[in-house]
């Protein structure tokens, strides 16, 4: 199986011009407020309060979607106050749309109402299962790179890019194991979904490194064979390394800064993509804004280099 | 070796050796890599038991400083193993854990526990619940057929009735450096509410108690009037209805 050329483009797709109406002013609630081939961050309910009073200089934001399934109170109204004044990203953790039966109905029904709320520039999601029938194990579990699993995950991309009507960025996960069965390199497979789906690519750098380490492989194949025009966003985060292991493992613990390894890596990514619009992510030991800034601007500062060779 | 495993095969078996009850088929499809793959299945249990037992930690705070964090942990990793969740969203987890408490027997000697755990429940629902307008007790005054009033009350609003002090064990755990804790004996009746961006509570009576669990049932106000003077014969429904109206509770009222 190979990539053909034939995608469409998602950085332009996932940047619509609809307004989202206020139900009771019938004036727009907010503008799509496109995302910049910048460096944002990952805002988590620790640095709100922050970002609201002080109003930082971030190019974009990106937040986890079910943080604000919430039916009322004070988070969605903070993501209200976020969002007039910065562009925002949804970044689904819990769709699970590898499960084998199916996305949950009532999951994408309030993510469908949080991106009719808040109209965000993009929506994504994982590569990645996470519920089997009646249970739920809330993480990113690894799928077996099989032609069933990607059919199983084609149907459900599409079925929930027709439900929110609008296309999903899909992202790579970092994993600690992998199945007997598989047959299809990861890469070949995230590249064939955007292809079969129709959905984008949102490239985590650190994830191609996490699992080049872990399984084995050359993190150089990984980059060079994923479509540049599928890729509408990048990310980047901290892994830890597993001790007294007899194999070297790498986990994908979003609790450091960027490994030198995987700026190096991202460093390539650009060069190959062109500039993308870029994400620190940090979710434990959640350090002072500061540091999530000073790691964004190292980031634009490779972002800046490659829109210069660019012009 | 038996045949390759279906997709929704490997995902059961892999609930299953995560969640803790057993590993054997699919180990066979796991590849070691240097590590034996129950090594490789142990790294994502201790994900998935992290990330729900931290989940429940940031719901049952009270609970966590009663019993302490080794029993909390131990208690949280048999609740994931017997009462997984069915949600894709980790504020869900947990709504039955006060049960799950409730039959723990090493739990036994603790009787308040459960309710707190219960109050906790509540703060966390209320969080999340909807918001909706108060309106002013003056709409009262509107009311033409007062034998079909129903009041709409705040969708964030919870109560709690337990045979122990709850309210008072809740706020002895948010000391910093809890010493020990008198236990009088008495019952509490709180109400819980999301003022703004804080979550309130209110120990009241057990005539008001029963009027704002009627209310929250859809009973008429003349009902809710009846089962509050069974719960407290002095019950001043005035003085309760002005509260209500006061602290913001009231939303609606409705006449058919």
């Amino acid at each position: 199986m190979t990539a053909h050329e034939d995608f469409e483009p998602a950085r332009n797709k996932v940047m619509p011009s609809a307004a989202v109406f206020d139900a009771v002013s019938g004036q727009p609630a907010f503008q799509a407020k496109p995302v910049p081939v910048k460096a944002g961050i990952g805002l988590r309910p620790p640095h709100f309060p922050r970002v609201l009073r002080e109003h930082p200089s971030i190019p974009w934001l990106e937040v986890h979607s079910e943080n604000f399934f919430c039916a009322g109170g004070e988070m969605p109204r903070l993501l209200e106050a976020v969002r007039c004044n910065y562009p925002l990203s949804l970044h689904g953790v819990g769709l699970s749309l590898g499960r084998a039966d199916g996305p949950d109905r009532e999951h994408l029904g309030k993510l469908q109402q949080l991106i009719q709320r808040f109209a965000p520039a993009l929506v994504s999601e994982h590569l990645c299962w996470g519920a089997i029938g009646e249970r739920h194990l809330n993480d990113l579990l690894p799928l077996p790179y099989t032609e069933e699993a990607l059919d199983f995950l084609v149907t459900h991309v599409q079925a929930a890019q027709e439900f929110i009507g609008r296309q999903l960025l899909i992202e790579n996960v970092s994993s600690y194991l992998s199945y007997r069965h598989s047959t299809i390199p990861e890469w070949e497979f995230i590249t064939v979904l955007a292809q079969r789906s129709g959905c984008g690519i949102l490239l985590d750098v650190n994830n191609i490194y996490v699992n080049s380490v872990n399984h084995g492989f050359d993190a150089h194949t990984y980059l060079h064979a994923i479509p540049p025009q599928a890729v509408g966003e990048i990310h980047l985060a901290g892994f830890t390394r597993k001790e007294n292991l007899p194999v070297e493992l790498l986990i994908d613990s979003h609790s450091r800064p960027v490994a030198d390894e995987v700026w190096s890596l991202y460093r390539e990514t650009l060069a190959r993509l062109g500039p993308v619009p870029t994400l620190i992510e940090w979710d434990q030991d959640i350090p002072e804004l500061e540091v999530l800034l000073a790691e964004a601007a190292k980031a634009q500062g490779f972002l800046h280099a490659q829109h210069a060779i660019a012009a | 070796m038996h045949n390759t495993p279906s997709l929704p095969e490997l995902q059961r078996q892999f609930a299953a050796a995560v969640l803790g009850d057993g590993s054997a088929p699919l180990s066979e499809w796991v590849l070691g890599k240097g590590l034996t793959p129950a090594a490789r299945l142990q790294i994502y249990r201790n994900i998935v038991f992290n990330n729900h037992a931290a989940a429940l930690g940031t719901a049952y705070p009270a609970v966590q400083t009663l019993v302490g964090e080794e029993f909390f942990e131990s208690a949280a990793a048999r609740y994931l193993r017997d009462c997984p969740t069915r949600s894709g969203n980790l504020q869900d987890y947990g709504a039955d854990f006060p049960e799950f408490l409730a039959q723990l027997p090493q739990a036994a000697g603790l009787d308040y526990l459960p309710d707190v755990a219960r109050l906790e429940w509540a703060r966390q629902e209320s969080y999340l619940a909807a918001d909706a307008e108060s309106i002013s007790v003056t709409a009262l005054a509107a009311v033409t057929e007062p034998d079909c009033l129903r009041l709409q009350l705040h969708p964030s609003l919870r109560w709690i009735s337990s045979a122990h002090p709850v309210l008072d064990i809740w706020r002895f755990c948010q000391q910093s450096a809890p010493g020990n804790l008198r236990l009088s004996g008495k019952p509490q009746r709180v109400l819980v509410w999301r003022d703004a961006s804080q979550i309130a509570m209110q120990e009241v009576d057990a005539g008001c108690h029963a009027l704002t669990a009627a209310l929250l049932l859809g009973t008429p106000l003349a009902a809710a009037h009846e089962d509050a003077l069974r719960a407290e014969k002095a019950f001043d429904l005035s003085a309760c209805l002005h509260w209500l109206f006061t602290t913001g509770l009231v939303t609606d009222l409705k006449t058919s």
